[in-house]
């Protein structure tokens, strides 16, 4: 490589280019099929790294003290791995019905292009939850149930939180504010076929005047729409609630132009086949993520710290603070600039 | 060289080395010890296992109300900043959330036509005027597509549709006039009298919508369509509303019961909802109780583009002749006796 070609990669301009372009990216930046924000940000960071390391070959200034090297080395690491883990994280959503295992075809979000996907090997069935909250709709801890795997037939439930996360393969499963009801049903055609699944309503209370959605029967393409009733006011807005599945709601089934009411085992004759409302479920919303070279970028940035200030104090203790700056002759004025500016050696 | 420089030199070589062990050993414990290591769970690979009741979730889109939102906010800045590919990148992954959004096909496709597709374009114009006949600008966009494609019958019939559907002060009303005359003489079909046949449609139809409220067609929770024609007669508190609008919901028990004491022979309280589906408004209003007639307006042309509501919930004090009297934005508690005498003072 030649050496003006790594004077340019290190110069102030590649630099501020670099942090501009991520900025740019997290702020502007819109999610591809291919390259979500994330993964697009690896490549100002991975540049920035270039130039980091560019600029402490040519550079002597940035090598004049362990401290400062260190402080340099460790933004360029820092770099890296920030990079590295863009392209290689996943942040992601997924709703989960009660009594219903995990499936990750149905995670959605920032998934970076070198991610190892592993979910296929994530394993677990959500339970019931408990969310209580303050007066004034304030959502305090979630306690949320997960069945995992056990030794031969038994399984083993944990308690998992907003604080508490799920660890299975370096996935980290959070609650989060994203929950409602689900109501079962099951769909049996002329031929004796049934088919059960649970229709997710949106976010309970967050949407609690619309527990409402649409459902296409599996294997047809009927459509039809469901509403939950709820007789009583599940949550109150003034005073403290937990969350709960109600006992007495209903479920409301708008197909072939009619409308139904359905209690939990009543069952309706639709054209081709008949559809029973089994019961009510609930589902529980997770974030997850993966990123496990957060620990190590973590790692980077204290010791980054900590060469910066070994490097403020050396020169802190080389300044005489009787009202004179001692300044080193060799390394002052604007030949000695022009000279550290570029000091590759081959 | 100095003792001195060869100590310095010494040190900065054993930096590098140093950082990288320090690192490798620091993150180590961090990721051991500190880190929040919750529940961790080694991976199962083995087949699913049977203690819990295993079903297919036949997982709907549930319509991420805040998530759509942002990402159809996205998609419209970057329209407006002339990035079309992010624009769209946008609306695709909206679609994922909403995909029964008229609105949205028609930017997707302004993206797409903006970016070149054609082809995609024009299907995602025909998808949105599939799902809503009456999306205005999915006719001008479709037009516009159908152009580039060179496809002029069709350009200038969808044009038309676009200048019979906008309102009148449609800012793309004057450039789908001016395309119309274009493309019809191209086609040789312009008047020879000199008489623009686009533009005096185009009064007629004015003067139809602007002549009453009364008459514009808005939807029914039944899912058919209708007039205000009916309350021709009667003082209209209009109130228009959407679920998603917090305070609309508040009003509406007052509003329930503002119908109950006004004289019915005189007086009639109606709501004009924005939402799009008649059944889940239906369902919404039995949920709260309310009786007095609703209507929908999923287009909000007569919302926005007659009644000119800027902001919800926004009631409307209607003559017995169809003239506004009074314009109340924001909610009220309607059943207050100093509302009901302002209403009966409306003549």
């Amino acid at each position: 490589m030649s050496h003006s070609l790594i004077c340019k990669l290190a110069s102030l301009r590649v630099t501020l280019t670099c942090i501009g372009v991520a900025v740019a990216v997290a702020l502007f930046g819109s999610d591809g099929d291919t390259w979500p924000v994330g993964a697009m940000i690896a490549l100002p960071f991975g540049a920035l790294c270039v130039n980091l390391l560019a600029a402490l070959t040519t550079n002597v200034t940035l090598r004049a003290s362990a401290g400062l090297l260190g402080f340099h080395l460790a933004l360029a690491t820092l770099a890296l791995l920030a990079a590295a883990d863009r392209l290689t994280g996943l942040a992601g959503h997924v709703e989960v019905t009660e009594g219903v295992g995990f499936d990750p075809s149905l995670v959605e979000g920032d998934i970076g292009p070198f991610h190892p996907w592993k979910l296929d090997s994530v394993r677990f069935v959500q339970g019931g939850f408990e969310i209580d909250y303050d007066p004034g709709m304030k959502r305090r801890d979630t306690v949320s149930k997960v069945y995992l795997p056990g030794d031969g037939q038994a399984s083993r439930s944990l308690d998992v939180g907003d604080d508490m996360p799920l660890v299975i393969g370096g996935y980290r499963f959070y609650t989060s504010f994203n929950k409602g009801f689900a109501p079962l049903v099951t769909f049996t055609d002329g031929a004796g076929a049934a088919h059960t699944g649970a229709i997710h309503l949106p976010s309970y209370p967050l949407n609690y005047f619309k527990q409402g959605n649409d459902w296409t029967i599996p294997g047809t393409r009927k459509a039809v729409k469901v509403w939950l009733h709820l007789p009583d006011e599940v949550y109150d807005e003034e005073g403290a609630w937990r969350f709960r599945k109600p006992d007495n709601a209903s479920l409301v089934v708008i197909a072939e132009g009619a409308r139904r009411e359905l209690r939990p085992g009543e069952t309706i004759s639709l054209s081709g086949g008949h559809l029973r409302y089994e019961e009510l479920r609930s589902w529980m919303g997770y974030t997850i993520a993966y990123n496990t070279l957060v620990p190590w970028m973590l790692a980077t940035v204290v010791i980054a710290i900590l060469c910066l200030a070994w490097h403020v104090a050396g020169k802190f203790q080389a300044t005489s603070w009787d009202g004179a700056v001692r300044a080193r002759p060799s390394q002052t004025g604007t030949d000695a600039n022009a000279e550290r500016r570029c000091a590759y050696v081959r | 060289m100095t003792a001195g420089n060869r100590c310095r030199r010494n040190v900065l070589a054993l930096t590098v080395p140093i950082v990288a062990v320090v690192v490798v050993v620091f993150g180590f414990a961090l990721d051991r010890w500190v880190i929040d290591s919750g529940i961790e769970i080694a991976p199962e690979p083995a087949a699913l296992f049977p203690s819990a009741p295993i079903m297919d979730p036949a997982r709907q889109s549930d319509l991420d109300g805040a998530h759509f939102d942002a990402l159809f906010a996205q998609g419209i800045a970057g329209l407006r900043a002339g990035k079309p590919g992010q624009a769209a990148a946008a609306f695709e992954a909206a679609r994922r959330l909403g995909p029964k959004v008229p609105a949205l096909y028609v930017n997707l496709g302004f993206a797409r036509l903006a970016l070149g597709q054609v082809d995609a374009a024009v299907e995602s114009f025909e998808t949105s005027i599939n799902l809503r006949p009456a999306q205005a600008n999915a006719y001008f966009g479709l037009a516009e597509a159908r152009e580039q494609q060179g496809d002029m019958e069709a350009a200038l019939g969808a044009m038309r549709t676009f200048v019979h559907l906008a309102s009148e002060d449609d800012r793309f009303r004057r450039r789908a006039l001016s395309a119309i005359w274009e493309w019809e003489a191209a086609l040789g079909r312009r008047p020879s009298n000199g008489t623009d046949a686009a533009q005096t449609e185009t009064n007629e139809y004015a003067q139809a919508k602007g002549s009453d409220l009364l008459t514009a067609e808005l939807g029914r929770l039944d899912g058919g369509s209708g007039t205000l024609a009916h309350f021709r007669g009667k003082t209209l508190v209009l109130n228009v509303w959407a679920t998603w609008c917090a305070p609309c919901r508040v009003e509406l028990p007052s509003l329930q019961r503002l119908s109950e004491k006004l004289n019915p022979e005189q007086y009639a309280v109606v709501g004009l909802s924005t939402d799009e589906d008649p059944d889940f408004v239906r369902e919404f209003l039995r949920e709260v109780g309310v009786a007095y007639p609703n209507y929908l307006d999923p287009g909000r042309d007569v919302a926005f583009g007659i009644l000119k509501i800027e902001s919800y919930p926004q009631t409307l004090l209607i003559r017995p002749d169809g003239s506004i009297a009074q314009r109340i934005v924001g909610a009220r508690a309607w059943d207050e006796p100093e509302m009901v005498a302002n209403i009966e003072s409306v003549r």
